[in-house]
């Protein structure tokens, strides 16, 4: 074998070598979603997320916040276009999840809502097993949270807010952007003076 | 147990505590979530061991993973 082939056999191993974990290979099966572009563009999010700025916590699923290519086309045929792609790699359904590589993930399409499509294009990338992963930042996650307001939600934000996670002038543009203060305010009295709004 | 032992228990525990949060926390990204999917396979053996000693069911969070493992 020549240097060249060497090289290439090498440059293959250093880029995708195979995942230690389930979550690098469901990233490999969301990254061939994207190289077919059936969706242009994603990041991790929900607790997975947090977990991934914090620490491991129990959580059993996946949320995928996902843009598709053309705005225009209807959500239901963008789903079915999901569906039909992991359908031809095997993989199955339980109610809103699909079962890839031991994870039940849910893909959440966020083209309609401004806060989830920012979330993604500012997402942070982090080296998940090998791989470059798009993860939502902390400041867009307390958005979201917010925006949902479950107990569990706000639970996640204290959780940041322990930890120093959130820049306060950031995420208060980004509640103020997004009319998310008067939300921010109900739930305020849980973290810290920083945070106070 | 004497008062003074037991509060030098919970401070030992509380401290143990806090150097495993501190660990954890300062984990890579991919040890993170090796540690994850670890923490979910012990979850779903203890719930499954609860369930087979008649100590209730197999919540359906757990159970939609456990399908997901295939």
């Amino acid at each position: 074998m020549g240097k060249g082939g060497i090289e290439v056999l090498e440059s293959d191993m250093t880029q995708n070598p195979s995942p230690s974990t389930n979550l690098g290979a469901v990233v490999d099966v969301v990254g061939e979603m994207m190289e077919h572009g059936i969706i242009a563009d994603y990041a991790i999010g929900g607790a997975v997320a947090a977990i991934l700025h914090y620490e491991p916590f129990s959580t059993f699923d996946l949320d995928i916040f996902f843009l598709i290519n053309d705005g225009a086309k209807s959500l239901v045929l963008d789903m079915s276009e999901i569906y039909d792609f992991v359908r031809t790699k095997g993989f199955e359904f339980d109610h809103e999840f699909i079962m890839i590589h031991g994870w039940p993930v849910q893909f959440v399409e966020a083209t309609h809502d401004s806060l989830w499509v920012e979330a993604i294009q500012n997402a942070e990338i982090m080296d998940v097993d090998g791989r470059q992963v798009k993860v939502i930042d902390a400041e867009h996650l307390a958005a979201m949270w917010i925006q949902a307001g479950r107990r569990k939600d706000i639970r996640k934000i204290e959780m940041f807010n322990e930890a120093g996670k959130m820049d306060a002038d950031i995420l208060k543009a980004l509640l103020t952007r997004y009319d998310l203060l008067s939300n921010w305010k109900l739930s305020q009295h849980n973290f810290s003076d920083e945070y106070q709004y | 147990m004497n008062t003074n032992i037991k509060d030098a228990v919970v401070e030992d525990l509380k401290r143990r505590k806090a150097v495993m949060r501190h660990y954890v926390r300062n984990l890579s990204p991919t040890e993170k979530i090796v540690h994850l999917e670890l923490l979910q396979k012990r979850t779903y053996a203890l719930a499954e061991s609860r369930q087979n000693n008649g100590k209730g069911e197999i919540n359906q969070k757990l159970k939609t993973w456990r399908k997901a493992q295939g």
